[in-house]
């Protein structure tokens, strides 16, 4: 059976890669070393937003922003 | 007479490669080895140039001469064949000296480096036992203690000294020695811990480096750099090479080897022809400015490393020099195979090409075989270059040097490399990797068990293991992770380095350590190497800094070099902290000297950077450092003194207004405590004691202006009483009211405003001639110090001495070099036309305002980071995005940002006040690079890095001078030229403090602004950044600005998130329009009355287009969909999608198309499983939504009906902007879990495929592209969105209810330019075509994807002699839409006679392509695999199923960029030699039924849903000939009734499944086939041609009472072929499809002359309901043929496929 090592990348997609294979570049092992359909079921228990990293990161940093614009655009326009 | 010569036949042979028998080409070499050939060459041309070192040169006679002498010296001492003579020199001549002398004494040379620690050396001198060693006198007290050999001097005491002529006359040259002898020993790193000596053969050398000399053609005239390091092998040919065909070896100096810049400055100057590096080192010299001086520069090879192809390509494209990539190890003379690097695509690093002459290269699989193409495996190598083995280790030669079974010369050895290759196409090989724990860094090689080896040697570490890490910036950092006894102290990091630095070369030292409590393992037991590598590490950990915080400016400045470059924190370092333990290596120390070497304008040789290698060390280094140019000098001031150039255009200005505020430079501050009068006053007297510059007045003479020194006076301190603050302000705002009168007063002025006694303010008014921005740090040092008398060191110069000596400076020729660049950098600037909110006025308005925004750290260090991974400072990362917002504000490609810089040079200027500031026009362009390629926001910082760099180079040309030049006429302050400044306040300022009093800075008015708008940032602790933009009032509203600001947040979150996309179409247009509706949107503005949606119910022009979609994005914002959500639409085929997608789009929300075609069942799974919020649709399917639970509006009422209508809102798009990374739209696939996919597309995927598209298309304003494909098929996506984004035009056709012919006519009437369908529609549209058709004519390209398309289609296109393009597309959904094109020619068409696939083409523009092999590794041209799609449009994933999402999305091991990811098509293809890939089959069950992607699985699933089902399959059969379609076999439940079920199954099927995965027949069976092991055995499901259609109870046999009746189901029993039909069988549920119903439409036209419609027929679709159509058409009088189209009717048909 062949092994295989649960990874993730800097926007923390994760996938599965040969255990026995040296990474590629930008992609760290999770940690989880199994058959495919270990691998394959962990990740579907851990990857619970997919959304990119710097998507959230960014959607957390500029909270207020991204709250803030339906308003705006609204604002000052608001027909009638 | 040439060197050497050579079989042509042989090298042409290709057979013995081929089968991994003999050496792969034989060359026949000289007899002579190479220190002989040397002499012969001496005798051919004794005065050409042999050596070229730093200020000596020696002739071939003068080499030749000094050699012989020294050999004989070296023969006296016994030198002789067998024997080992060392040479410890420093590059230079008597290197090459020693080192021939030692060949011509017949010994083997050893040769070592004088920068190897002295532990090693030791070692080596042990193992090798040299019975002499020439040494460099200075290092004799060195090696000494460490040899028992005798120590030789090299000094060149030739024949012409007297004393040593006599004992050794300079010939005769050599001793008699043998091929075979040994010619060098060059030592490697072990793996036990010991270096070990390999011992290589004069064949062996002479074999590579005739290779050279013949390959390149080497001749008189090159000139090659020996730049290596001397002890590694590589550095044997830069020496041999040149001498043996009478060329130069020029020596680089010592220490130069991993200095880029120095190196090309050696190179330039010495016109080198020949360089050799290893990739870490090309890639500094890739981007080195300097590269462009290497004129001579014909040849370039890489070696040492695998080399990266965008290095490759970068070389080639800046030096156009010949570039190969050679291989090879120690062992095997140097290199073993070679490459030669032409451009043509090979991966992501070039490969390694094939043997060289005379050496074999085989590649043994773990079988013991050799590996066929394709096949990988170690690399064995054999021939003539074998080294004769390990000097004294007998064991290991063995080991390493093994039988060769596959030769057939007996005896024949292998060099087992340990390196892992693939065996290719041609045999040239790839490399893959090591196979043991050997690692490079930086092109050296180490053996991990040798640090490790000497880790295990420090106390309480009981094992060790090393790996190479990448760093943030990419680079292999090498780390040491060390198992530490339980309760043992862990040696500190510099303890650890110390003790390894003593034995081993510095590459080999761990940058970093790291205790660990175990190792991970692998299964077998040993430790996990892969998992060390990839383990994330815990944060550094603080270390505390070495000695004290910096104390003065040239310990911040190498500090904050020092940040910048090894990614650390400022506040990480102290005075005494050693570069080098910190991480830094050669490369990054040749980077702080450079960065050292511009700041400060010195000299600073690297090798300083060796020696001080502390901030305190290096501080001292820097302050003595000579200046690059000469130093200021105290002048003479009893006579008038000039003006410095800067202060004399300043001064002219200054005539023209005379005592003009304009030139102010206020500092006020607000002083809290008891400010002591008294003090100040005496602190100001001395102030301007100490600083001649504020006690200077500014003449008119006639030969110019001139300045005049006056003694010096305390400066008058005006006082004035305010009540509070604001009052205070007011007091003093008239002291800012009026400039100087430059000829009669000192340009500084004080006022204090006295708000209480323990409260002030206190003003200082300077004026610019005499001061700037940076004089505020000596001013603000002096006053405090002053102002509590303490004393200050005088200053050496003053002003007046800088101002004479800059003079002459820019008088003399040194700027000369400086005034070229500036001219050619910025010749035919267009000036920068900031788009104002009023008129500019005719006289410069200096009223300014400052807007102040935050930039979060969250925002902005993803950019900051990105910009460190390219290198670049923050500085060059925020300019380059602020340039990116002007450009695409101003709308010009060609953005020049002014850029303040200090101007000071020499470091005894930095204490003075005064006017030095200079400014560097930095000149960005923002358009296409030259492979026409939109450039991304990396290429972008790219550019900017190099700008910025080569700025700096020439920073000391007064802006002044240039303006006046280059525009003549044209103020610089208001001048276009400069209209923007852009400034970091990175260091921090010293604060304006006075002793015992709270000082803060406090902004007494609007700036006065010079420039239009200047945009200044400064860093905060907390990592993010405050902004400061000031502009002209006279020119801005606040608003404008504010939103400038906006976007720039904007725009620097979006770099950073897709360093990658195109920074906008063309650069140009609204600074937030990079996402596809606000691109779309700017068509709205240039061409609003251009059509943008055509139909038949009317069109649509771009502007309104634009405002509908605006008002119902608004309508949806105000309704709460916001960003991240889904917003559903389910509107059929008409303008209204259009409008709905758009808004969706520009309220930052994600589209899902819904089929109004699709059962109810299916609309609510997929609103449900998208979380689907909103759903936009037309009233008349508003109520089969009812029961999805979503808000549904719809859009007719919407309009009209309610108060807060659609209308009412603005038509001005809303202000969002999406970011890349947001969704774009979710396209549903089939999936095979019984459940369909919703496959994820951010914006910057759909933009970038769009854009490729509309190119690939050649897509212009005028292009109308056909949208036929089915509105929830991704080809929908870019058929409406690629022709809007060039401000085109989409046709809205309906190919499934409209005759093929109809849909001719409707192309050709709405001049249809460009139709992308399915197979399927093309052949009926194809088949309709009378011959000598012309209505098409308009078409530019047929485009024909999503299924396979056959050269027979093409052949059919030609034959209609129209002159459209045909074409294929191909692409999976999740790879957006499309990923190649393939555009078939006449010739191709006609030259495969074959019915065969027409390939699918060449990948579209930025999409990689791989095909790999079931283990994932690429597989050679020509050879099969499965094709694996990379590239920005690669999907987010497939919705919330992370799993499946994980299994298809897999790291992409190939690209450039970390951390991308490839799909994994399931599609089997070949990729040919041209680059064309070629279908060949699906790896799963999934199948293509007319353009559809369909799982069988998923229609198994929804079988066995049904309650009456036991058991089913879905099998693909061909019903009729080339029409395959999806037959569904049941076995029904124990008691199911047998009559009903299959009429309730298709019903249950028909209510949940769209219309394409209803299986076209249903086969009821009692038991499904099985295999042997129990599967469903698809292969024996029973032919459905054998069976009867499914019936409904209602069925009865065509009736034969009814001739009509039995004609129709006559032409029914063809077009199905089936054997009956029943009156009231339903066409569909008979496996008719919208296709075959036109045909059946065509017979009843032709058997009838009746014209019934598609529609018609979808309403009434049995045999029956048809006879009643054509007996009412009949009797209302037949309808001509070609019958009309009918208007769009509310009754929806049954079936859209």
């Amino acid at each position: 059976m062949d092994e295989f090592r649960v990874v993730v990348n800097h926007e923390e997609q994760f996938s599965i890669w040969p255990a026995d294979r040296p990474l590629p570049a930008g992609w760290q092992a999770e940690g989880t070393v199994a058959d495919r359909e270990t691998c394959l079921a962990h990740i579907d228990q851990v990857w619970t937003d997919m959304r990119p990293r710097s998507l959230r990161d960014l959607s957390a940093a500029a909270g207020e922003l991204s709250t803030r614009t339906p308003q705006d655009a609204a604002g000052g326009a608001q027909p009638r | 007479m040439t060197a050497s010569t050579h079989a042509p036949s042989s090298l042409q042979a290709p057979g013995p490669r081929g089968l991994g028998g003999g050496p792969a080409v034989t060359a026949t070499r000289p007899t002579s080895c190479l220190p002989e050939l040397v002499a012969e060459q001496a005798a051919r041309t004794p005065d050409a140039v042999a050596v070229l070192a730093d200020g000596e040169r020696l002739t071939y006679r003068e080499l030749d001469e000094r050699a012989n002498y020294l050999a004989g010296q070296l023969r006296s001492f016994g030198a002789r064949p067998g024997a080992v003579v060392g040479v410890l020199l420093p590059r230079g001549a008597d290197l090459i000296v020693a080192l021939l002398a030692v060949g011509r004494a017949g010994a083997a040379a050893l040769p070592l480096a004088p920068e190897h620690p002295r532990e090693r050396l030791a070692m080596i001198l042990a193992d090798a036992d040299p019975l002499a060693l020439v040494i460099a006198p200075p290092l004799r007290a060195t090696a000494a203690p460490i040899t028992t050999a005798r120590l030789i001097d090299p000094a060149p005491s030739g024949p012409a000294d007297a004393d040593g002529a006599a004992g050794h006359p300079p010939s005769p040259p050599s001793i008699e020695h043998h091929n075979g002898d040994l010619a060098y020993i060059a030592y490697t790193s072990g793996s036990t811990g010991l270096p070990k000596g390999v011992e290589i053969t004069h064949a062996g050398i002479r074999n590579r480096v005739m290779w050279t000399v013949d390959e390149h053609r080497l001749g008189p005239g090159d000139r090659i750099l020996q730049k290596t390091t001397i002890s590694f092998d590589a550095a044997i040919w830069e020496v041999y090479a040149p001498l043996v065909v009478g060329g130069t070896v020029v020596m680089a100096p010592p220490g130069a080897q991993g200095d880029p810049a120095e190196l090309l400055r050696v190179a330039a100057e010495n016109d080198v022809t020949v360089l050799q590096f290893v990739p870490s080192l090309l890639a500094h010299i890739v981007e080195e400015p300097g590269l462009d001086a290497c004129t001579a520069l014909r040849l370039v090879l890489s070696a040492g490393e695998p080399l990266p192809t965008a290095i490759a390509a970068r070389l080639v494209e800046r030096t156009g020099a010949e570039l190969y990539n050679t291989y090879g190890p120690t062992e095997c003379s140097i290199d073993a195979t070679a490459y030669h690097y032409t451009g043509a695509p090979a991966g992501s690093q070039v490969p390694i090409g094939v043997a060289l002459p005379n050496l074999r290269a085989l590649v043994v699989t773990d079988s013991g075989g050799l590996a066929v193409e394709g096949e990988e495996g170690e690399l064995h190598l054999g021939g003539l270059g074998l080294a004769r083995g390990y000097l004294g280790r007998p064991g290991l030669t063995a080991d390493r040097f093994v039988p060769d079974p596959f030769s057939p010369e007996p005896g024949a050895r292998l060099y087992r490399t340990g390196d892992f290759v693939r065996r290719g196409a041609d045999d040239v090989l790839t490399y893959l990797g090591r196979r043991d724990g050997q690692l490079k860094v930086r092109g050296v090689r180490i053996e991990a068990g040798e640090v490790e080896a000497r880790l295990r040697e420090l106390p309480g570490i009981i094992d060790a293991a090393v790996v190479s890490r990448r760093d943030g910036a990419d680079e292999p950092l090498l780390t040491g992770f060390l198992l530490v006894r339980a309760g043992a102290d862990v040696p500190a990091a510099d303890e650890i380095r110390a003790h390894l630095l003593a034995g081993l070369p510095s590459p080999a030292v761990p940058a970093r350590f790291v205790p660990v409590d175990r190792f991970p393992v692998t299964g077998t037991g040993k430790i996990d190497r892969t998992a060390l590598t990839g383990m994330p590490l815990p944060a550094l950990p603080a270390r505390a800094p070495l000695g004290q915080a910096p104390r003065n400016a040239d310990e911040e400045l190498v500090v904050s070099v020092w940040a910048e470059i090894l990614g650390l924190p400022a506040t990480a370092f102290g005075v005494d902290d050693d570069f080098f333990t910190l991480g830094g290596h050669s490369l990054s120390a040749a980077r702080v000297a450079a960065r050292l070497r511009a700041v400060r304008a010195v000299e600073l040789p690297l090798a300083h950077m060796f020696e001080a290698r502390t901030p305190a060390r290096l501080a001292r280094a820097l302050r003595t450092a000579p200046p690059a140019g000469s130093r200021p000098q105290p002048v003479d001031r009893t006579g008038p003194v000039v003006l410095s150039p800067a202060q004399e255009r300043l001064w002219v200005r200054e005539q023209f207004d005379p005592g003009s505020p304009e030139y102010l430079l206020p500092v006020a501050l607000h002083v809290r405590g008891p400010l002591d009068l008294r003090a100040l006053r005496r602190a100001l007297a001395a102030l301007v004691d100490r600083h001649e510059i504020l006690r200077t007045r500014y003449l008119a003479r006639a030969a110019g202006p001139v300045q005049v020194i006056d003694p010096p006076t305390a400066p008058h301190l005006r006082i004035h009483d305010a009540t509070d603050l604001a009052d205070a302000a007011l007091a003093l705002r008239p002291e800012l009211d009026r400039g100087f009168r430059l000829d009669k007063e000192h340009p500084l002025r004080v006022a204090v405003a006295r708000i209480g006694p323990a409260e002030h303010v206190l003003l200082l008014v300077l004026h610019h001639i005499a001061a700037d921005g940076w004089s505020m740090d000596p001013l603000a040092r002096d006053l405090a110090a002053l102002y509590q008398s303490a004393d200050r060191d005088p200053l050496p110069v003053q002003y007046a001495d800088y101002a004479v000596w800059h003079r002459r400076q820019l008088d003399g020729p040194a700027l000369d070099a400086d005034r070229a660049y500036w001219h050619d950098a910025l010749a035919g600037l267009a000036p920068l036309r900031l788009p104002t909110d009023h008129p500019r006025p005719a006289y410069h308005d200096i009223r300014g305002a400052t807007h102040t925004f935050t930039l979060t750290a969250q925002v902005v260090s993803p950019l900051l980071t990105l910009g460190a991974a390219r290198r670049a400072t923050p500085f060059m990362t925020l300019l380059a995005a602020f340039i990116v917002l002007l450009g695409r504000w101003v709308e010009q490609d060609d953005v020049a940002v002014a850029v303040p810089v200090a101007g000071r040079g020499p470091a005894e200027l930095d204490d003075l006040v005064g006017f030095f500031v200079n400014t560097l026009v930095l000149r960005t362009d923002l358009g296409p690079g030259v492979d026409g390629r939109v450039p991304t926001f990396v290429d972008i910082l790219d550019r900017v890095r190099a700008c910025v760099q080569s700025g700096l180079a020439h920073e000391h040309y007064p802006v002044d001078r240039l303006i006046a030049e280059l525009a003549p006429g044209r103020s610089p302050s208001s001048g276009p030229l400069i209209s923007t400044y852009f400034q970091i306040h990175d260091d921090e300022r010293a604060p304006f403090a006075l002793p015992g009093l709270t000082v803060e800075p406090f902004r007494l008015a609007g700036p006065s602004v010079i420039s239009e708008l200047a945009l200044s940032m400064q860093r905060c602790p907390d990592g993010s950044w405050t902004c400061d933009v000031e502009y002209a009032t006279a020119l801005f509203e606040a608003d404008t600005i504010r939103r400038l600001a906006d976007r720039f947040i904007r725009l620097v979150a979006g770099a950073a998130a897709g360093p990658d996309g195109p920074i906008a179409a063309a650069g140009k247009g609204d600074p937030t329009a990079i996402h596809l509706p606000g691109l779309i949107g700017r068509w709205a503005a240039a061409t609003p009355e251009a059509p943008a949606v055509i139909s038949d119910a009317g069109t649509l022009s771009h502007g309104e287009l634009d405002a509908r979609a605006n008002r119902l994005a608004r309508h949806l914002l105000a309704a709460g969909v916001g960003r991240g959500h889904v917003v559903g639409v389910l509107t059929g085929r008409t303008p209204d999608l259009v409008v709905a997608w758009l808004a969706v789009l520009r309220a930052g929300a994600t589209y899902l198309p819904l089929n109004p075609h699709d059962p109810d069942d299916r609309l609510a799974e997929l609103v449900r499983r998208a979380h689907v919020g909103t759903v936009l649709t037309l009233s008349e399917h508003a109520a089969r939504l009812t029961a999805t639970g979503a808000r549904v509006l719809e859009l007719e009422l919407e309009l009209d009906g309610h108060a807060a209508t659609i209308g009412a809102w603005p038509a001005t798009p809303p202000d969002i902007a999406p970011h890349p990374r947001d969704l774009a739209y979710i396209i549903h696939t089939s999936g095979s879990t019984g459940r369909p996919k919703g496959v994820m597309i951010e914006h910057h995927s759909y933009l970038t495929h769009c854009q490729h598209m509309a190119r690939t298309y050649s897509l212009h304003p005028d292009s109308r592209v056909a949208f036929m494909a089915a509105v929830t098929f991704d080809a929908a996506m870019d058929q409406i969105a690629a022709p809007l984004l060039v401000g085109g035009s989409v046709v809205l056709l309906d190919p499934r209810n409209t005759m093929p012919a109809d849909l001719v006519g409707q192309i050709d009437e709405h001049r249809v330019t460009v139709v992308d369908v399915t197979p399927a529609y093309y052949r009926a549209m194809v088949a309709s075509l009378r011959p000598g058709e012309t209505r098409l004519g308009g078409l530019e390209i047929m485009s024909v994807g999503g299924d396979v398309v056959g050269y027979p289609d093409a052949r059919d296109w030609l034959a209609t002699g129209l002159p459209g393009q045909f074409a294929c597309t191909y692409g999976p959904t999740e790879a957006t839409i499309a990923c190649t094109y393939h555009p078939v020619g006449r010739e191709e068409a006609l030259a495969s006679t074959d019915p065969g696939a027409v390939p699918l083409g060449r990948a579209l523009p930025e999409t990689d392509l791989y095909v790999l092999d079931p283990d994932g590794r690429p597989v050679p041209a020509g050879a099969e695999g499965e094709l694996y799609i990379g590239g920005d449009r690669v999907a987010r994933g497939y919705l919330d199923d992370p799993r499946l999402t994980a299994d298809r999305f897999r790291p992409d091991p190939f690209t450039s960029r970390p951390g991308a990811r490839m799909y994994r098509t399931g599609d089997r293809v070949r990729r040919r030699a041209d680059a064309v890939f070629e279908f060949l089959g699906r790896i799963d069950r999934q199948v293509k039924i007319r353009g559809f992607r369909i799982e069988p699985a998923e229609v198994e699933a929804a079988l066995a849903a049904h309650p009456g089902t036991r058991a089913a399959a879905v099998a693909v059969r061909e019903l009729r000939p080339g029409d395959p379609a999806l037959v569904g076999y049941a076995v029904p439940r124990a008691g199911v009734d047998p009559a009903t079920y299959p009429n309730d199954l298709r019903t249950h099927l028909t209510s949940t499944l769209p219309a394409h995965l209803v299986p076209a027949r249903l086969i009821v069976l009692d038991i499904l086939p099985l295999t042997r092991n129990g599967k469903v055995d698809r292969e024996a499901l029973p032919d459905p041609a054998a069976f009867t259609p499914a019936r409904s109870a209602a069925d009865e046999p065509a009736a034969d009472d009814d001739p009509l009746q039995r004609q129709i189901a006559a032409i029914w029993r063809e077009v199905l072929s089936l054997d009956r039909v029943g009156a009231q069988d339903g066409f569909f549920t008979l496996g008719g499809h919208s296709l075959l119903a036109t045909q059946v439409c065509l017979r009843i036209r032709e058997t009838f002359s009746v014209a019934v419609t598609l529609r018609q027929f979808f309403a009434s679709p049995t045999v029956a309901g048809l006879a009643q159509l054509v007996r009412q058409d009949t009797a209302a009088a037949a309808t001509p043929t070609g019958a009309p189209v009918q208007p769009p009717s509310p009754a929806h048909p049954q079936e859209e496929r």
